[in-house]
């Protein structure tokens, strides 16, 4: 009847998302109670997706985004002539 | 008073140049910076958001069919850089990046940042990220940029790809598992217990 680690860490990214069944949620959190590997394998999927919201840039300087409304106009008229 | 989206498109349709304008400068931001992460170049994200606004326009038939003008904004994008990196075959070079870019905006771009520790610190996150994204496919590169640092959802991202959402999350838990493991080597990361 019990699942193998395969099947949770299939389960691991919708698992950290939220976007879950709840049985299914309970399941894999008994299971990652007493899993070191899947809990391990949790632990740095979830330092991933951190890592990667942190990575983050702040967006596009003002003066680059002038630069670039400008420059798209120019194509504008280039192109269709207006 | 400030048009909606909706009626902007609806204007833009109808031949409304200034309402294409809106548009653009309304949208070009958020393209802007999903391409960059995408491509990991400014020379190349800039590309993006002009020829994606071009094929907007040309495409702006289209629009009558559309319910959401961003999703068919990012999938034209999306569709577009898929194109430009398969063409590029992954060449990049975050320092000829910033190379490239005029002296105005090198004095802005290092401006933002607080401290040089920090500035090294943030650089080196993003490199490593970026290279790890470097070595996914394109489609699961894009679905992970698109969902873990651009924040969309993925009955956004599978409206994009027009894929069931069923795909759109095994790729983005693929994407997960392979930049796990190459940011895992790369960045330690804490494995406790
Ligand atoms: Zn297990």
């Amino acid at each position: 009847m019990a699942r193998k680690c395969p099947e949770y860490i299939e389960n691991l990214s919708d698992y950290l998302d939220g976007g879950i069944d709840p049985e299914l949620c309970a399941e894999i959190e008994a299971h990652l109670g007493e899993c070191n590997n899947c809990r391990i394998m949790v632990d740095t999927l979830r330092q991933t997706v951190t890592l990667c919201r942190e990575g983050k840039p702040e967006t596009l300087p003002a003066s680059l985004e002038k630069k670039l409304t400008g420059l798209l106009r120019e194509r504008w008229r280039q192109k269709f002539g207006k | 008073m400030n048009k909606t989206i909706p009626e902007l498109v609806e204007d833009f349709v109808k031949g409304d140049e200034a309402a294409f304008t809106e548009l653009v400068s309304r949208f070009q931001k958020k393209i802007y910076t999903l391409a960059h992460h995408f491509l990991g170049n400014h020379l190349d994200a800039d590309e993006v958001v002009q020829e994606t606004f071009v094929r907007v326009y040309k495409k702006r038939e289209d629009l009558k069919n559309v319910n959401y003008f961003s999703t068919f904004l990012v999938r034209i994008a999306t569709n577009y850089a898929i194109d430009l990196l398969r063409k590029r075959k992954g060449h990049r070079s975050m320092s000829e990046d910033t190379a490239s870019l005029p002296g105005e905006v090198q004095l802005d771009l290092s401006r933002r940042v607080a401290t040089p520790s920090q500035m090294f610190e943030q650089k080196r996150l993003m490199d490593e990220i970026n290279r790890a994204l470097d070595l996914l496919p394109p489609k699961q590169r894009l679905t992970a940029v698109l969902h873990d640092v651009e924040g969309y959802s993925k009955s956004e991202i599978a409206e994009i790809f027009n894929c069931p959402q069923a795909t759109v999350r095994s790729n983005l838990h693929i994407a997960r598992m392979k930049l796990r493991k190459i940011l895992r080597q790369r960045l330690r990361l804490k494995e406790q217990k």
